[in-house]
């Protein structure tokens, strides 16, 4: 069988097993597994399927998922998420949509507490939704602003995501981390201008609040030092070079819980809770990545990235063109797939092609993370709107999506332009 | 209540006290490399060792995880075509699910049995402190090897649901 064909055959299958309700990294796994048996035998894919599955299980690079999962569920417990919005709100608050900036900036420095991006829609939604609400803010805007603000949480390192892509595309995770400061910056900054055109134009859907003294904003800054030290411990410790993307991690997860527990904001059951919570989402996270690991194995073999990237570089399309054709491939996967299936599902075969057309895969791993956090705000899935929804019973679903709406936009016009322009991405990495 | 459903509503408790288990042991680690960070940082001498151990736990902690995300049906995957055919089609659906998941856990439990035999075999040990990593990867095959019953009573569960044309999904919900 010609390998792209065999290819196809092996990506049509897993899509039947995941449309069945197969798990995805069962379906992956299955595939990747049977695939590998009929090309080169029984015995090296049973070799592949444990080599594989253990040095995922015995990873230390790895390990940063949970610990990132306990920082952000051990931060919620400790209160952190308020007094990170308290702050933001103090400085911008008393502005024209200064709450929704105070979201955005809130969700920014949440985002890299806790590394996912529904976590930190819902906890923004129990933080700063009520508060926007009892000042007259439109539901639609406010719900919508915060869905919008929660993409931050994958795209503001340290984040989940980008472990997981760094790891299986063997790049180095703290490339992808620095990688993402300044497409992280660009997202915040076109935020709160869509907020600003948005408000002006609806001047009722995000009215003014009071003006705080530099007094009290000195005093809420105060009350902030442990968001700060935590701040400090985990982004300085990696950029300053002081400590390990992991070791940050374990010291951001230690903090956390110090913190909760000295404030005396963490009972026994909300710790067990945050414990069982973090273990279900780590042996999920690890059977996805065991299934990508195996199924990429047979994509190879089967010859099909090779035939894929021939055949696409015999067609003489410019590069842009492509690429942009690989952002339409996701945003269609989006309405399907949720944001790290999306992307594992697709990585064995995307990444050789981008490579191919002269990209770096770290610029890769920014653009491709935007691209499907775009749909976690989108119909039909949109994961963060239904965490929302969740969070806000009486806001309907339909009124979510069209506050949400002015942040796609800003979202696609930031995906255009760091597409178009990789130096974005790429200028602090390679400082 | 069944005895079917009650042993899975036992199952879930049991095998989520284990990955408390194994989360508390990663948070052992995460306090220990607090610690040899603060050294590294303060006395400009990091604890020895402490990677070395830290890579071995791994393993453990990150195997305690999965007896419970399988009696708890944690997985990702995706649910609109599902709900769109007849409850017993999708009752179907998922026995074939489990029954896969089935496969590669049994495949997995054995291969990692004979991985950690071969390792044992060797005397392979830790980089550092030369701790023998036999015994810790006897540990990591034991959570695998609990998978594998576990997943046996998960779908035992689905074919009780399929035949009864009822979805008893919610027990590991409402636990």
């Amino acid at each position: 069988m010609a390998p792209l064909a065999l290819g196809g055959l092996g990506i049509g299958i897993m899509l039947l097993l995941i449309f069945i309700r197969v798990p995805i990294g069962v379906a992956m796994a299955t595939v990747g597994f049977v695939g590998y048996a009929i090309l080169e035998g029984t015995g090296p894919a049973l070799s592949i399927l444990v080599s594989e599955s253990a040095g995922v299980i015995s990873n230390y690079e790895y390990a940063v998922i949970p610990l990132f999962l306990l920082m952000g569920s051990f931060a919620t417990a400790g209160g952190l998420s308020a007094e990170i919005f308290n702050l933001a709100n103090a400085f911008v608050g008393h502005r024209r949509g200064g709450l929704a900036i105070a979201t955005m900036g809130g969700c920014t420095l949440f985002g890299a507490i806790c590394g996912s991006s529904p976590a930190t829609a819902a906890t923004f939604g129990r933080v700063a939704l009520p508060q926007m609400l009892s000042r007259g803010y439109a539901p639609g805007f406010a719900a919508g602003c915060i869905a919008a603000g929660g993409t931050l949480g994958s795209l503001v390192p340290p984040s989940i995501i980008m472990v997981v892509y760094a790891v299986l595309a063997e790049v180095s995770i703290l490339d992808v981390f620095v990688a993402a400061v300044v497409p992280a910056g660009i997202a915040v900054l076109f935020h709160i201008v869509a907020i600003a055109i948005y408000t002006r134009a609806v001047p009722s859907a995000g009215p003014a609040g009071t003006r705080m003294s530099w007094r009290e904003r000195l005093s809420v800054l105060k009350q902030c030092w442990a968001v700060v030290i935590l701040l400090v411990a985990v982004i300085g410790g990696i950029y300053g070079g002081i400590t390990t993307v992991n070791e940050a991690a374990a010291v951001g997860a230690t903090f956390t819980l110090i913190i909760a527990v000295a404030r005396g904001r963490m009972s026994w059951s909300d710790f067990l809770r945050a414990l069982g919570e973090t273990a279900g989402n780590t042996a999920v996270i690890y059977m996805v990545i065991f299934g990508a690991s195996i199924f990429s194995y047979f994509f190879t073999i089967s010859g099909a990235p090779m035939e894929l990237v021939g055949r696409i570089g015999a067609s003489e399309a410019p590069p842009l063109v492509i690429i942009f054709a690989l952002l339409l491939m996701y945003l269609l996967l989006g309405a399907v797939f949720e944001t790290v299936s999306a992307m594992l599902i697709t990585l064995p075969f995307v990444l050789p092609l981008v490579i191919s057309l002269g990209y770096d895969p770290v610029w890769w791993a920014i653009v491709n993370i935007v691209v499907i956090e775009l749909g976690m705000i989108t119909p039909p899935i949109g994961l963060n709107v239904f965490v929302l929804r969740e969070v806000a019973r009486d806001i309907s679903l339909s009124t979510i999506f069209r506050g949400v709406s002015i942040f796609v936009v800003s979202d696609v016009l930031r995906l255009i332009v760091i597409t178009v322009f990789p130096v974005l991405t790429l200028y602090l990495v390679y400082l | 209540m069944s005895l079917l459903s009650r042993l899975d509503a036992w199952t879930i408790r049991a095998t989520r006290v284990v990955a408390l288990f194994g989360l508390a042991a990663l948070l052992v680690i995460a306090f220990a490399t607090l610690a040899d960070v603060g050294a590294r940082w303060i006395f400009l001498s990091p604890i020895l060792g402490v990677y070395d151990i830290s890579t071995l736990f791994i393993s453990v902690a990150m195997a305690a995880c999965f007896p419970a995300a399988m009696a708890e049906r944690r997985n990702i995957r995706v649910e609109f075509v599902a709900d769109m055919v007849p409850l017993r089609v999708r009752l179907g659906f998922d026995v074939i699910a489990h029954l896969l998941l089935l496969g590669f856990l049994g495949l997995l439990a054995w291969q990692l049995w004979i991985y950690t035999g071969e390792l044992i075999g060797d005397g392979e040990t830790s980089y550092t402190l030369g701790v023998p990593v036999g015994p810790w990867w006897i540990a990591t095959t034991g959570f695998f090897l609990v998978c594998v019953p576990v997943q046996v009573l998960v779908t035992c569960v689905a074919l009780r649901d399929l035949i009864a044309g009822t979805d008893s999904t919610q027990v590991a919900e409402a636990l």
